[in-house]
């Protein structure tokens, strides 16, 4: 039996070492072909990407779970250590959280009044999807996250994402339940920002480094370190208004931006439902797409913009 | 091999060759978890080459070109990276060491260790160059950089772990 064996893979060797050596240059090329179709045609390949998240994000949910906890569980240790100095700078906080507090009722007073006596249009209502980050891809090439909420829950793609202090991103690729989430500093990232004491308009670029560069700054405008950057809702996809992060070096024209989001804390986010003010909507659509105007309220209703503490 | 087999066996023998694309599949599903550990995102090392690296010198039979390519397509669908990307710089890397295992077999650790530094700061290479070819710019190398050395680091501990895995796989010759 093992003689005959032998014979048989004598013979059948060569022929297998040429047929694997095919396979593998077969799979090369199906590899480059798959980049070039990818760079041609996106959507055709995001809609193959899509389903097979589709299958393994169930399983990315049930494991981030115990990540999450032995997460918080470190936290949790070393705040211990730290919970007296912790108390104090809280307590410091608060005191002068409430000076800001009296100064932004007596503000909120005054703009109410101001908006009625102008008649003022008010930015559309959003709302919010908020769902767990159940993937955070690693990799030199993408920064991006996956989280557990998808079209089904009525994420669509190129909504803001945001957790409670800032700007995270936005949506490139939804499935069923689960979404691609762009990050800031990725390379294809482009975001419309606004300087907020200056009001000069920009553009955050992100380059796969930790800090996005602020770029197409007016000729004239200046930034100073510390300046805060927001979202401008210029292009109407991300509402106005957004915390993203402060300047951190400027040198010449490389303008560097500190986000407030810090990736690797990022656990719980929320995409924000903007009801975007399109100037062609009510002309081409049914008035079903017409923004909703809300009665009295700030652009968004995500926690974000209420943790904004600065007037 | 005995023809004479129950089935518990050959189920027993079946599973046990299936150790490598399960070792595979589980990196990177365990690559892709939120860590909340500051900065190890863009340079989680990359597990999939000490998988690929290892398994095509020591038992090529068990990772064949094709399930190269697919553990690189789920790499790629997971991490948001270009399709197609981490499959052809893979299946380089099983394509080369199965053409040199010949002077890793037998021979001491370090040279394969030594071997993988190589092989790794190729793939590298190749896959910045095609990821700035791709997004038509440069890309930043410096995540790259530390992600090279952080795989070569963690080289060791794997192929340990792959080595005592490794035994319990029944040989066909």
């Amino acid at each position: 039996m093992r003689a005959t064996g032998d014979r048989v893979e004598r013979f059948t060797l060569p022929f297998k070492v040429v047929g694997q050596r095919v396979t593998l240059i077969f799979l090369l090329v199906l590899s480059a072909a798959f980049l070039i179709i990818g760079k041609a045609n996106p959507p055709l390949m995001e809609g193959l990407r899509t389903s097979v998240i589709a299958a393994t994000a169930p399983v990315l949910e049930v494991l981030s779970r115990p990540v999450s906890t032995l997460n918080y569980l470190v936290t949790e240790s070393r705040d211990l250590f730290s919970l007296h100095e912790e108390n104090l700078r809280l307590k410091e906080e608060n005191a002068r959280l409430l000076q800001w507090q009296t100064v932004a009722r007596r503000l909120e007073q005054e703009t109410s009044e101001f908006r009625e006596l102008l008649n003022i249009k008010e930015d559309p209502k959003s709302n919010f999807n908020s769902a767990r980050v159940i993937g955070d891809t690693g990799g030199p090439f993408v920064h991006t996250l996956l989280m557990n909420a998808g079209h089904k829950d009525g994420v669509r793609k190129g909504q803001a994402v945001v957790n409670g202090k800032g700007l995270v991103g936005r949506v490139v690729a939804t499935g069923t339940s689960s979404s691609r989430v762009l990050l800031l500093t990725d390379l294809n990232s482009r975001i419309p920002v606004l300087v907020e004491q200056s009001r000069y308009r920009a553009a955050l670029t992100g380059d796969n480094t930790e800090y996005p560069q602020l770029s197409f700054l007016p000729l004239n405008g200046k930034v100073a370190p510390g300046d805060r950057i927001i979202t401008s809702g210029h292009g109407g996809l991300l509402p106005p208004g957004l915390p993203i992060g402060v300047v951190r070096s400027v040198e010449g024209d490389d303008i560097r931006i500190q986000p407030f989001v810090e990736r690797d804390r990022v656990e719980f986010v929320s995409a924000i439902n903007f009801d975007r003010p399109h100037p062609f909507d009510e002309e081409i659509k049914t008035p079903a797409v017409k923004p909703v105007v809300a009665p009295d309220e700030t652009p968004a209703e995500a926690p974000a913009v209420k943790q904004e503490g600065t007037p | 091999m005995n023809e004479h087999e129950s089935p518990f066996a050959t189920a027993d023998a079946v599973a046990r060759n299936l150790i490598p694309l399960l070792f595979a599949i589980g990196f990177v599903v365990l690559g892709t978890l939120p860590y909340q550990i500051p900065l190890l995102g863009p340079v989680f090392p990359a597990m999939t080459l000490v998988v690929v690296y290892f398994w095509s010198i020591y038992r090529p039979e068990l990772l064949p070109p094709a399930a190269v390519f697919l553990l690189g397509f789920f790499q790629d669908v997971l991490s948001g990276a270009p399709l197609g990307l981490s499959s052809f710089v893979l299946l380089l890397v099983h394509w080369v060491v199965v053409h040199q295992r010949r002077v890793f077999i037998g021979k001491a650790f370090w040279i394969s260790w030594a071997g993988f530094g190589l092989v790794a700061i190729g793939a590298a290479f190749v896959s910045w160059s095609i990821a700035s070819i791709f997004h038509g710019t440069f890309v930043a190398p410096g995540a790259i950089f530390t992600q090279l050395l952080l795989t070569i680091a963690i080289y060791p501990g794997i192929s340990w772990v792959f080595s005592a895995a490794e035994k319990i796989i029944p040989h066909h010759e």
